[in-house]
C-alpha cells in the first residue's frame, strides 16, 4: 500500500469529501494559500467559494461555520493552531457543543474544527497548547485525536460525515509521520479507540507524538516488559470499554497524554478507572502529564514534555 | 451527622473478628436490627445486627480480620452526607496514622506500638493493591500472613499467587501420589469451623503438657439409680440422661480435688469457685463425609439439681445441633465433658486432646460387659471406660489421679452423688 | 405612507398581538409562572413586529432578546405556543423543556438565543453566508440592541457581511439603555450605525421608532436589496423601553432610577396608541375591525397560556438525556 504523510492524509480525506458532497467546505484563515499542506491547492479543485478565506476573525469564520452547518452545510472551520480556537471559546465549546441537545434535540449541527498543536517544536505557549482538556469539557461536542496517517484519514472522514459537531486538534508532531494510507474513501469510528500494539503486562494509553515514544519504549522493553499501548483516539467521549479490556489482562495503567497533568484527560480515566474497576488494579494509575506551568518556549519543551525515559520510568514504577 | 461502627466485641474472650459477608448494599438505608454483617471468631460465625439506623458507608471490605473496636462503617444520616463525606475517612485514617510515625515504617504490624493503637482500622491494614485484596478473598487467604513484594511492602498480585501455589504444594509423601491420581469424592475446604477447630487442636497439643489416663469403672450401681429414676419420668416432669449422673459424679470430683476445676490464663493457674461444664457436641461437617465439634458451655453446673442439670444438658445439646449458639454460649468453661458412649465401640479408650484453657477433660465412652469381681464373686458387670486428658503443668499426677478416684468412688457409690 | 393595506393590517395586527402576548408574559413572571428570566419589550414592540413581518417562513431570524423574541417570532408567523410552554419549562416546549427562555424554531429557521450578547452576529455570519450559496433569495434578520454594538462579534458580523455582501439586514433596536448604562455614554457617536458605515453597509436610521409604519418603510426596502443580492443593510430604530431591563431588576437610568416625568413621557408614545391613532386618523381601519383583532389576539393569548398550564412538566431520566447529547450515528455514506 502506498504511503502518505499524516497531513497529507488528512488532504486526501477532505479532498475526497468535498468532491462526493457539495456541501462540504473548508474556511478558516489563508487556507486558500494553505499554511499547512492539508488545504495546500484544494482552492485550484473547488474554487473560493468553497476554501474560503476570511479576515482574522475567529467568530466569524468559526460562525459560517456554525450557522451554514445548522442549514445543512458541512463545513471545515480551521483555526490553523488549535489554541487559537480558544479565543472563541464559547462559540466553539460552549454553543457548539449545546446547540443539538438545549434545543429539544431537532436540528445538528454538523461542523469539524480543527487546528494544530504539539509542544516540543520551540513554538512556545500559544502556537503549542493542546486543547483536547479544555474541550473535551464540553458537553455535546466530540473531540478526537487521530494519531496515525491511516486514522487520520478515517477519522476526518468520519467527522466531515457525522452529524455531531466535531473538533480535532491534530499534532505537529506528527504532522510528516509516514504510513500506509487506502486509496479509496473509508470511515473510521469517532469513539472508539485502538490497540496499536498488543501486550500483557501494563496498559499504557497514548495519543499523537507520545503514542511513537510509547512504541519505542515498548520495542525497548520487549522481552523484559510487554507494554500493551492503546491509542484513545476519542477524548469525548472516552471509550472505557477498550481500555478496562486491557486492565483485564494486565492489571497495570499508565497514561501519557501531552496536556497539562490538571484536569485532563488523565485524570478523568485514572478516576473512572478507580471507580468502575478498583479491583483490577495491582498498581497505582501512574499519568505521564505536562508539569502544571505554562509551556517555557524553546529547548526547555524537550524536557519538561512527556519522553521515552519518563514513560519507561512510569512502565517500570507500576511494573515494581 | 455520622457514627462510626465498629467491631463488635461479642463475647469476653474475643479480640479479633474477620468480615466474613457484607449483608446489606454499601451506601443503602439501613433499618435498626437490620443483618448488617456476618462476622466470623475463633469459635463460630454470627450475624450482626445494625445498632442504628441510617445510610450505611463500607468502609473495610470483607475478608479483612480486625481487633474488636476497629472501624468497619459509619452510620450517616442523609444519603447526600454519605455521598460527600464517604470516602475520604479511610484516607484520613491512613494519613494520620502514618503521619504520627517516622516516615521509614509501615503502620501495620505495630500493633504493640501504643500510638498505634488509636487508629485500629489503619494499624491492621496491611498494605495491598485492590486485586490483591480481591485474589486473597477469593483464595481464603488471610492477607496478614502474606508478605509483600510490591513498593513500599505492597501485597501485590503475584504474593497471593504465590501464598496460593505454597498452600496447594503437597506435603512429600506416597499419599501424595495417590491422592493427585485418584478421583475425588469431595473437595472440603479447610475454613470456618473446621479450621478453627483444627488449629485449636494443633495449638492445644503444641503448647501444653498434656496426657491421657484411663481407667474402668462399674457402671452397674448407678445403673440401678438411673432406673429408679427414670421410672419416676413423669413425676419428675424429666427423663434422668446418664451424662447428667456422670457430670454430677464429676462434680464430686471436683468437691474432692478443686485443682481439677481450673485453666491456665498467661502464666498462672486459675482455680475456680464454680464449675462450668464444656459439653462437647457433635454437629454436621460441611459435606456428607465430614462433621464438626462445638462446645458449649453449661454455667454454673455446680449449682444445679439433678433434674435441672439435666435438662440443662438436653437444652444445650438441642441448641447447638440447631447451630443457635452465640459467641458467649462458647467461651469460659473451665472443664471440659466430652463423651463418645453410644457412639464408639464398647469398652473404646483414647487420648482426648484438652480443650485449653481447661486443665482437664473428661472422656467416657461406651460400656462395655466384662466378668468383675463383685464382693469375691466373679459376675458381668457392666464397665464404663473413661479416659481423661490432664495438663500435667496443673496437676501432677498426685492430684489427677487423686480426682479420677473420687470420681470413680461417686459412679461405684450413687449415694455419694448427693453431697453435689 | 407608502404602504399598502394588507402590509398596515398585518403590522397592526402583529402588533396588537405582540402588546397582549408581551402584558401576558410581564404578569405570567409576577405569578411565578415563568422560570428564568423575562426581558420584557413594553413600549419597545414596533421594532419588532416590522422586523418579522415581511419575512417568509424560509427567510432566517435571529430575535433580540427582548420580550424574548415573541414579538419578531409571532409577526414572522411563528406559532409562539411552544414557545411560552417552553418558558414555563414544560415537555411540550419547542426545545422539549431544555432550553428554559432560550429558545429555536429549526423548522421555521429560528436557531436558538444565548446569553452572550452580540453572539447573534456569529452564527448570522453563516445564515447568510449558506443563504447567499443557496441561491434562492433568502434574507437574514438579524436583531440586537444597542448594547451588542459594544462587543467585538458586532464588528466582526458587520465586517465580513460587508466583505461577503451578504443578505443581512443588521436590524438595531436602540433604546437608549443597556441594563442601567446609557448609550450616549457607551458609544462615541450619536448613531450606532455609524459603525455600519465606516464598514462600508447601507444604513438608514429611523428616528421614531414608536411608529411601526416608520419602521417598516426602511425595513422592506432593506429586505429587498437583501433579497436580490443587493448585500447587507443596518437599520437603527430609535425606541423606548417602558420597564427594566428585566423583571426583579431595579429600573435605573446610568445609576439612578428613572423619573417619573419620563415615564409619563413614555406613555404618550406607546406604539399601540401610536399606530391606533395614525389608523383611525387616515381611515386605514374602522374600529370595528381594531377591536376584532383585540379580541383576536385576546383568544391567542388565552390559549397559549391555557396550552402552557395544561402541559406536564416531565423528568425524563438521566440516561434519557444522555443519549440525546449526540445526533444519531449514520450508517454508511449519505
Amino acid at each position: 500500500m502506498r504511503e502518505l504523510a499524516f497531513v497529507n492524509a488528512i488532504r486526501e480525506a477532505i479532498q475526497q469529501e468535498m468532491r462526493r458532497d457539495e456541501k462540504v467546505f473548508v474556511v478558516g484563515q489563508d487556507v486558500r494559500g494553505g499554511v499547512y499542506p492539508h488545504t495546500l491547492n484544494l482552492v485550484d479543485e473547488f474554487g473560493p467559494e468553497r476554501i474560503v478565506d476570511t479576515p482574522i476573525s475567529e467568530s466569524a469564520m468559526h460562525g459560517t461555520a456554525f450557522g451554514s452547518a445548522l442549514l445543512g452545510y458541512r463545513p471545515i472551520v480551521d483555526f490553523m493552531f488549535a489554541s487559537t480556537a480558544m479565543t472563541v471559546f464559547t462559540e466553539t465549546a460552549v454553543m457548539t457543543g449545546q446547540q443539538y441537545f438545549l434545543h429539544g434535540s431537532k436540528r445538528p449541527a454538523p461542523l469539524v474544527m480543527t487546528g494544530a498543536w504539539g509542544i516540543g517544536k520551540r513554538t512556545a505557549n500559544d502556537h503549542a497548547m493542546p486543547i483536547h482538556g479544555y474541550y473535551s469539557r464540553a458537553p455535546g461536542l466530540r473531540v478526537v485525536i487521530p494519531s496515525t496517517p491511516y486514522d487520520a484519514k478515517g477519522i476526518f472522514t468520519a467527522a466531515i460525515r457525522d452529524d455531531s459537531p466535531v473538533m480535532i486538534p491534530w499534532c505537529t508532531g506528527v504532522m510528516m509521520l509516514k504510513g500506509p494510507v487506502p486509496e479509496e474513501s473509508y470511515e473510521l469510528p469517532l469513539d472508539k479507540a485502538s490497540i496499536k500494539r498488543e501486550g500483557s503486562d501494563v496498559t499504557v494509553l497514548a495519543n499523537s507524538e507520545q503514542l511513537q515514544f510509547a512504541l519505542k519504549v515498548a520495542d525497548k522493553l520487549s522481552g523484559e516488559i510487554s507494554m500493551e499501548v492503546i491509542d484513545p483516539i476519542s477524548f469525548s467521549p472516552i471509550d472505557m470499554e477498550t481500555i478496562l479490556n486491557s486492565l483485564e489482562k494486565t492489571n497495570r495503567l499508565v497514561i501519557v497524554d501531552e496536556d497539562w497533568e490538571m484536569g485532563g484527560f488523565a485524570a478523568t480515566v485514572a478516576a473512572r478507572v478507580v471507580d468502575e474497576a478498583f479491583d483490577l488494579l495491582d498498581a497505582p494509575v501512574k499519568r505521564v502529564c505536562f508539569p502544571n506551568m505554562p509551556i517555557p518556549g524553546g529547548f526547555m519543551e524537550d524536557y519538561l514534555r512527556p519522553n521515552p525515559e519518563k514513560i519507561e520510568r512510569a512502565v517500570r514504577d507500576v511494573c515494581a | 451527622m455520622s457514627r462510626d461502627y465498629v467491631l463488635p466485641k461479642l463475647a469476653m474472650a474475643m479480640n479479633e473478628g474477620t468480615i466474613a459477608e457484607w449483608l446489606v448494599e454499601d451506601g443503602t438505608r439501613v433499618e435498626r436490627g437490620d443483618q448488617l454483617l456476618t462476622l466470623e471468631t475463633e469459635k463460630t460465625a454470627y450475624e450482626v445486627e445494625a445498632p442504628e439506623a441510617g445510610f450505611f458507608k463500607i468502609l473495610v471490605a470483607a475478608g479483612e480480620t480486625l481487633d474488636c473496636g476497629s472501624v468497619l462503617g459509619r452510620f450517616f444520616d442523609s444519603a447526600d452526607e454519605l455521598a460527600s463525606a464517604g470516602i475520604q475517612t479511610d484516607g484520613q485514617n491512613q494519613q494520620q496514622a502514618s503521619a504520627s510515625l517516622p516516615p521509614s515504617v509501615d503502620t501495620y504490624g505495630l500493633a504493640a506500638n501504643p500510638d498505634v493503637r488509636a487508629y485500629d482500622s489503619s494499624a491492621q491494614r496491611k498494605r495491598s493493591s485492590p486485586l490483591a485484596r480481591k485474589l486473597a478473598q477469593l483464595n481464603d487467604i488471610d492477607l496478614h500472613s502474606v508478605i509483600g513484594t510490591g513498593p513500599k511492602g505492597r501485597v501485590v498480585k503475584r504474593d497471593i499467587e504465590k501464598a496460593v501455589a505454597v498452600r496447594r504444594r503437597p506435603e512429600p509423601s506416597a499419599l501424595t501420589a495417590v491422592a493427585s491420581t485418584s478421583e475425588l469424592l469431595a473437595t472440603i475446604p479447610i475454613s470456618g469451623m473446621r479450621k478453627t477447630v483444627g488449629a485449636k487442636m494443633m495449638e492445644s497439643l503444641q503448647t501444653s503438657a498434656q496426657l491421657s489416663s484411663f481407667w474402668e469403672a462399674n457402671l452397674t450401681p448407678l445403673m440401678a439409680a438411673r432406673a429408679e429414676l427414670v421410672a419416676k419420668e413423669e413425676e419428675l416432669g424429666a427423663r434422668v440422661s446418664m451424662n447428667a449422673l456422670l457430670i454430677k459424679a464429676m462434680l464430686y470430683g471436683i468437691r474432692r480435688v478443686p485443682l481439677a476445676n481450673s485453666c491456665v490464663i498467661g502464666d498462672a493457674i486459675e482455680i475456680y469457685k464454680d464449675v462450668h461444664v464444656g459439653f462437647a457436641v457433635s454437629v454436621p461437617g460441611k459435606t456428607q463425609f465430614d462433621s464438626g465439634l462445638i462446645v458449649p458451655v453449661i454455667r454454673n453446673a455446680n449449682q444445679y439439681g439433678l433434674i435441672e442439670l439435666n435438662e440443662k444438658i438436653k437444652e444445650t445439646v438441642i441448641r447447638a445441633k440447631a447451630g443457635e449458639c452465640t459467641q458467649d454460649d462458647l467461651v469460659g468453661s473451665t472443664i471440659t465433658f466430652s463423651t463418645t458412649a453410644g457412639l464408639a465401640p464398647p469398652g473404646h479408650r483414647s487420648t482426648p486432646i484438652l480443650n485449653l484453657p481447661n486443665a482437664m477433660l473428661i472422656g467416657p465412652s461406651t460400656p462395655i460387659e466384662r466378668p468383675w469381681n463383685v464382693n469375691g464373686e466373679v459376675k458381668l458387670q457392666t464397665i464404663l471406660p473413661i479416659s481423661v486428658t490432664f495438663d500435667h503443668r496443673v496437676l501432677d499426677g498426685d492430684p489427677a489421679v487423686r480426682f479420677m478416684s473420687a470420681m470413680n468412688e461417686a459412679i461405684e457409690n450413687p449415694a455419694l452423688l448427693l453431697s453435689v | 405612507m407608502d404602504l399598502d393595506i394588507s402590509d398596515t393590517r398585518r403590522l397592526f395586527t402583529n402588533l396588537i398581538r405582540a402588546d397582549k402576548f408581551g402584558k401576558m408574559m410581564y404578569s405570567r413572571m409576577m405569578q411565578g409562572k415563568l422560570i428564568g428570566f423575562y426581558h420584557p419589550a413594553e413600549g419597545a414592540i414596533a421594532p419588532g413586529v416590522a422586523a418579522g413581518s415581511f419575512l417568509t417562513d424560509d427567510d432566517i431570524l435571529f430575535p433580540h432578546h427582548r420580550g424574548h423574541g415573541i414579538t419578531h417570532m409571532l409577526s414572522k408567523g411563528i406559532d409562539v405556543k411552544p414557545y411560552i410552554a417552553e418558558h414555563a419549562g414544560k415537555s411540550t416546549g419547542c426545545c422539549a423543556g431544555r432550553a428554559a427562555w432560550h429558545y429555536a424554531f429549526p423548522e421555521h429557521n429560528v436557531f436558538g438565543t444565548t446569553a452572550y450578547i452580540g453572539h447573534n452576529f456569529v452564527p448570522c455570519t453563516g445564515f447568510g453566508w449558506a443563504a447567499k450559496r443557496n441561491g434562492r433569495g433568502q434574507v437574514v434578520m438579524n436583531c440586537f440592541g444597542d448594547g451588542a454594538m459594544g462587543t467585538g462579534r458586532s464588528h466582526e458580523g458587520l465586517l465580513l457581511s460587508s466583505n461577503w455582501q451578504l443578505p443581512i439586514i443588521h436590524f438595531c433596536e436602540n433604546n437608549g439603555l443597556s441594563i442601567f448604562a446609557e448609550v450616549e455614554e457607551m458609544h462615541p457617536t450619536e448613531h450606532l450605525s455609524t459603525v455600519a458605515q465606516g464598514l462600508n453597509i447601507p444604513h438608514v436610521i429611523v428616528e421614531d421608532g414608536q411608529d411601526v409604519f416608520a419602521i417598516a418603510e426602511a425595513v422592506i426596502p432593506a429586505i429587498e436589496r437583501a433579497r436580490s443580492g443587493g448585500g447587507p443593510t443596518f437599520i437603527e430604530a430609535k425606541c423606548l423601553r417602558f420597564k427594566e431591563h428585566d423583571i426583579g431588576n431595579r429600573d435605573l437610568r446610568g445609576w439612578t432610577p428613572r423619573e417619573e416625568s419620563e415615564y409619563a413621557a413614555m406613555l404618550e408614545r406607546d406604539p399601540v396608541k401610536v399606530a391606533t391613532k395614525r389608523v383611525l386618523d387616515e381611515s386605514l381601519l374602522s374600529q370595528s375591525e381594531i377591536d376584532q383583532i383585540h379580541e383576536q389576539a385576546e383568544r391567542e393569548v388565552d390559549e397559549a397560556v391555557r396550552f402552557a398550564d395544561e402541559s406536564p412538566v416531565e423528568s425524563p431520566l438521566e440516561a434519557e438525556l444522555l443519549a440525546d447529547v449526540y445526533p444519531p450515528k449514520k450508517t454508511g455514506v449519505v
